[in-house]
């Protein structure tokens, strides 16, 4: 796997993709899971989301720098 | 309703600390990982000049061409160093008849009783046929430096490997020593990698490497051929009267600087194109090195 | 034992008033740190626009940080675009490069003014972003991908500690917030209402409630607006939420008219007075909350349901008091009387909604189909042209004395400036609020000079760095809070952070420091001078557009087709009445006016909307329906240009129109339905009527003087 990737012609880290492409998936999945009330079974949700989206993010990107 | 709290507490924990172990993986595998996007492909260069000066008459080659070994580049006017290696003919004759002479003059005396000639006339004639001789030797050279400066007027290629910068033109004065050309060795590519020095202890000598290249999409593969023993120091320039000028600012957080290391490129595919000076991606395996393997190129 | 429970009390009562201040100010200051500590970490090179940008997001409640860090990187890269093209078009022209950006600046600055909340920020940060990009390359355009680079990751590098701090550390939810504030506002205007229908509130009180409870819904609107980034399961309440608030509104207004008729009504002579008390005292009874919490979901349903029964006996009642007044009431008192009878119809049909929604709210179910509600704000866009032009001014005019002047550190003075009038344009008075920031980055200054030059000169590695900032950024955070000195602590806070500027390899030069904290003031300054001088926000100008507007939105409801009217002219006007009602003290005569103005018009317009309304429902006799086009025409006239003449003949229009309907409905042949749409019609015609003979409302203020609004004591509010 290429660790950068070239977007315009600028070389970014491949991680820039990964990071807002995780933001989007991270967004769809916050909404899912409010819906499910998922939140709600939860102790400290700020700080569960944020756990999710990292280890969604650092998958993602252990994946991708393999 | 206590389990439920317990079982939510739990969870969340559980989640974060999850994410904690990833996050951590995924900063030492970016953070910590030996490789740098901070990579230069690199070549011998030679600076060709002439060896001897004149107005250039002919060029041979064009610009970014690959040359071999031996092949003519361009050729210096020659009329000038005929003309020199006449003269120095005609002066090799003139001090052989010269020594012709002065050794009929010496054998002559020598064979002359001792109450015709004196010794020391008959050793002073020995002594010049001597000198005569040695003045023939050196005419002798001159003739065949004369020779070499006319066969030097053709500038040759010393290796094989392509034109580049080519900057000479028929009518131009080549003097002796300035470059008028450049030569990129063809068989001597190999990558500088600037790895920061917290990744140092990371590489070992003859690990395997990917090399990755801006201009292409397919990974070269090399080894760490070995490592520099010393860079700058930034901070301690030297002031006037030798004494050092140390910076008196320090850093809050402590950078890591780069260090160069020199990587031999195993192997280049026809389609790849290698250009000095072109950046890339270096991308050493973390695996401990093999026995070491010579480049074969 | 005694003095140590005296102690302890103390402590509680001072960490229930403090604790959240001091959690939000270290809250702050981890995020800025974090912020150094990082850009520091990857090497980017001015770590101190990662500080400024954790001071700009930071809010206590998590929604509001995320809502703006969202629209904070959509204002850095539409700046940074706007930059670049700058940069492109006019590189190394340093004249045509300060013109554009002010233009660009100021067009941003006038966006700002259009849009309402978060929106207006994200052109705020586009405008002066530009301005933080482009001037230090004016003259060195080929540094700019770099650069560009560099900032906008700053930024991104602060918006993602601010947010990860805020949302993880002692998070306080946006969404909790805002149940609570709906709870509060529940239990408050219960006790309004019960209190105003019992008679127990003197005057003053009942016009402060009136103005509070109009300029609620539209502070509620904007914090639900940011609602949608929380991790909070109240966004599947989000509709409910909307259509509470918009319950909220047309039943207080409603209620409002409703005092109004009431007020007029108590003359002890009129027959129908006691009557009408009474029944507004059993209103008031069950209303009454009986349970403990007030405000919780359980006592709301109760409420609801004693309301219900209240409902059915309604009719009843009103029969009977109509029966009891009929005979010794003549024709004027006997029409006060059947509107003010509606009215109460009205409001209950609308307060006992309310509750219903009220009570859903709380339940934790999932979610419901509602409607969908729509909020409306109204601006006047030749006040956002003149904030424009403003700002535009202010930029062009430090841009000026730099390039005159050929002053070294004119750039950072010019950015300044562009900051300064960028962010404070769209406060409720920007005059004030700069001066208080200018206060501020004085303060910051020494502040800054202190700290940098005599404690981190002696420290050493990153975390004494922290530690030596460490106090220094508490108190602008912690003055953050407070509302009188937000400003100050916001222009403290940056002032510090620009000046020390932290960075891996300082340079410590007092000179270059205090010439380049001097542009920074002077800048402000500048902005201050311009804000001040420059058509005045709080002058006079200004509100009488704002009187104009709120005019126009009369207007508006007399013309505009009738699909969601009533809402978007419900909260356009509030919209309007909140940048009033925003200012601490309303003292001044402009803004007395003004909310003379606001509910005038909230009354008049939606009594114009529901004649509209039933007249377009039913099909009427030729010269109602004459009438009903006639009214709204000539109310638009009146509103449009307020005098004696135009008053009259608003007037005789309406009354015409209720002649016409009262001897319409006495005619024969006329319809069920037909008959109910003309009383409907009856009660908002004599509504509006009677708010135009009100002698003691704005219009009588008005219409005894030749033209438009004149500034002078007014007789609204006694």
């Amino acid at each position: 796997m290429p660790r950068e990737i070239a977007i315009l012609d600028a070389l970014v880290p491949n991680l820039l993709p990964v990071f807002l492409a995780s933001v989007v998936v991270h967004v769809v999945l916050d909404r899912v899971m409010a819906w499910c009330g998922v939140y709600r079974h939860v102790w400290h949700p700020p700080l569960f989301r944020l756990s999710c989206f990292v280890c969604m993010f650092s998958a993602c990107g252990l994946l991708v720098l393999r | 309703m206590k389990l439920q709290v317990v079982v939510r507490f739990v969870f969340t924990i559980a989640i974060f600390a999850t994410a904690i172990f990833t996050g951590k993986k995924l900063w030492d595998r970016y953070m910590d990982s030996p490789w740098t996007r901070d990579a230069k492909v690199r070549a011998d260069v030679v600076n060709v000049a002439a060896d001897v000066s004149g107005l250039v008459d002919r060029v041979a080659v064009k610009d970014n061409q690959l040359v071999h070994k031996g092949d003519l580049l361009f050729v210096i006017d020659r009329e000038r160093y005929a003309l020199a290696l006449s003269q120095a003919k005609a002066r090799l004759s003139a001090s052989r008849a010269q020594m012709g002479m002065k050794q009929q003059e010496a054998e002559r005396r020598a064979r002359v009783d001792v109450a015709v000639v004196s010794v020391e006339n008959r050793e002073n004639a020995r002594s010049q046929a001597d000198a005569a001789e040695a003045a023939c030797q050196e005419a002798a050279v001159a003739v065949e430096t004369a020779e070499l400066n006319l066969k030097r007027t053709e500038v040759r290629s010393p290796v094989d490997g392509y034109i580049a910068n080519l900057n000479v033109h028929r009518g131009d004065f080549a003097s002796a020593g300035a470059a008028k050309l450049a030569i990129v060795d063809k068989n001597s590519f190999w990558v500088y990698g600037y790895f920061e020095e917290t990744k140092i202890r990371l590489l070992h000598v003859g690990a395997p490497v990917e090399i990755r290249l801006l201009a292409s999409d397919r990974p070269l593969k090399g080894h760490v051929e070995s490592l520099a023993r010393g860079i700058s120091d930034h901070d301690n320039p030297v002031g006037r009267e030798l004494l050092s000028d140390v910076n008196p600012i320090f850093n809050w957080v402590r950078l890591a600087q780069r260090v160069p290391v020199r990587i031999a490129i195993d192997n280049v595919p026809k389609s790849v194109q290698l250009v000095a000076g072109t950046t890339c991606t270096v991308i050493a395996k973390p695996r401990p090195s093999p026995p070491y393997r010579q480049a074969t190129m | 034992m005694n003095f140590l429970d005296g102690l302890r009390r103390e402590i509680v009562a001072w960490s229930k008033a403090e604790g959240p201040r001091w959690i939000f100010a270290f809250k702050t200051t981890v995020a800025v740190l974090l912020a150094l500590a990082v850009s520091m970490r990857l090497e980017l090179g001015q770590p101190v626009t990662a500080m400024v940008t954790v001071y700009i997001v930071m809010h206590p409640q998590t929604g509001m940080v995320l809502t703006k860090s969202l629209y904070r990187v959509c204002g850095t890269l539409a700046g940074t675009l706007a930059s670049l093209a700058l940069l492109g078009l006019f590189a190394q022209e340093r004249v045509l490069f300060l013109v554009g950006l002010a233009l660009w600046v100021g067009l941003c600055a006038a966006g700002a003014a259009v849009y309402r909340n978060f929106k207006s920020y994200g052109f705020t940060l586009a405008g002066y972003t530009a301005a933080m990009i482009g001037l230090p390359l004016v003259m060195q355009p080929t540094g700019f991908f770099n650069y560009a680079v560099n900032r906008a990751t700053e930024v991104v590098v602060g918006i993602i500690c601010a947010g990860v701090v805020s949302e993880v550390v002692f998070p306080r939810s946006l969404g909790d917030g805002i149940i609570k504030t709906m709870e509060e506002r529940y239990a408050r205007f219960m006790g309004f209402v019960t209190g105003l229908l019992s008679k127990s509130m003197t005057p003053r009180e009942i016009d402060r409630m009136h103005l509070h409870v109009a300029s609620n819904v539209v502070a509620l609107e904007s914090l639900r607006s940011s609602l949608f980034m929380e991790a909070s399961d109240i966004r599947s309440r989000d509709l409910r939420l909307r259509r509470l608030n918009m319950d909220f509104m047309e039943m207080s207004t409603t209620f409002h008219s409703l005092c109004q008729i009431l007020s007029r009504l108590t003359d002890p002579d009129a027959p129908a007075a006691p009557a009408l008390a009474s029944l507004g005292a059993l209103l008031a009874e069950a209303l009454a909350p009986e349970c403990e919490p007030a405000s919780g979901a359980e006592c709301a349903r109760l409420t609801a349901r004693r309301l219900a029964e209240f409902r059915v006996d309604l009719p009843e009642r009103e029969s009977a008091i109509l029966r009891e007044c009929l005979d010794h009431a003549g024709h004027e008192a006997r029409l006060d009387i059947e509107t003010a009878l509606d009215l109460v119809r009205r409001f209950v049909h609308e307060i006992h909604h309310y509750m219903r929604t009220y009570a859903s709210l709380m339940e934790k179910a999932g979610p419901e189909k509602l409607n969908e509600v729509s909020f409306a704000s109204r601006t006047d866009l030749l006040v956002a042209l003149v904030t424009g032009v403003r700002t535009a001014t202010a930029i062009l005019l430090v841009s000026a004395f730099w390039i005159a002047s050929a002053w070294p550190y004119g750039a950072s003075a010019v950015m300044m400036a562009a900051i300064g009038t960028a962010l404070f344009a769209p406060a409720p008075d920007p005059t004030l609020a700069i001066k208080t920031a200018l206060v501020g980055t004085l303060i910051g200054f020494g502040a800054a000079l202190a700290c940098k030059f005599f404690i981190l000169t002696s420290l050493n590695g990153i975390g004494f760095l922290v530690m030596g900032m460490a106090p220094f950024l508490l108190v602008g955070s912690y003055l953050a809070l407070n509302p009188k000195l937000a400003m100050v602590g916001l222009g403290y806070s940056t002032m510090f952070c620009f000046m020390v500027s932290p960075a891996n390899r300082m340079l410590y030069d007092p000179i270059i420091s205090i010439n380049f904290g001097t542009a920074l003031i002077l800048g402000v300054a500048a902005a201050a001078l311009i804000f001040a001088t420059f058509a005045p926000v709080t002058g006079g100008w200004m509100k009488r557009r704002t009187a104009r507007m709120l005019r126009g939105q009369v207007e508006m409801a007399c013309s505009c087709t009738l699909p969601h009217l009533g809402s978007r002219y419900e909260s356009g006007t509030r919209d309007l009445l909140q940048r009033v009602a925003a200012k601490p003290n309303l003292q001044d005569v402009h803004d007395r006016e003004i909310v003379g103005w606001t509910f005038v018009a909230l009354e008049i317009g939606r009594a114009v909307i529901h004649l509209r309304q039933d007249a377009a429902s039913v099909l009427l006799p030729q010269r109602v329906s004459a009438g009903a086009i006639n009214t709204p025409r000539q109310i638009a006239r009146f509103f449009g240009r307020p005098n004696q003449h135009n008053h009259n003949a608003a007037l005789v229009t309406v009354e015409e129109t209720i002649d016409a309907i009262l001897s319409a409905s006495a005619g024969e042949g006329v319809g069920e339905e037909t008959v109910d749409a003309m009383r409907r019609m009856l009660t908002s015609l004599h509504l509006i009527r009677s708010s135009l003979l009100d002698e003691e409302s704005i219009l009588a203020a008005t219409t005894s003087r030749p033209r438009g609004i004149i500034p002078g004591e007014t007789s609204y509010a006694t």
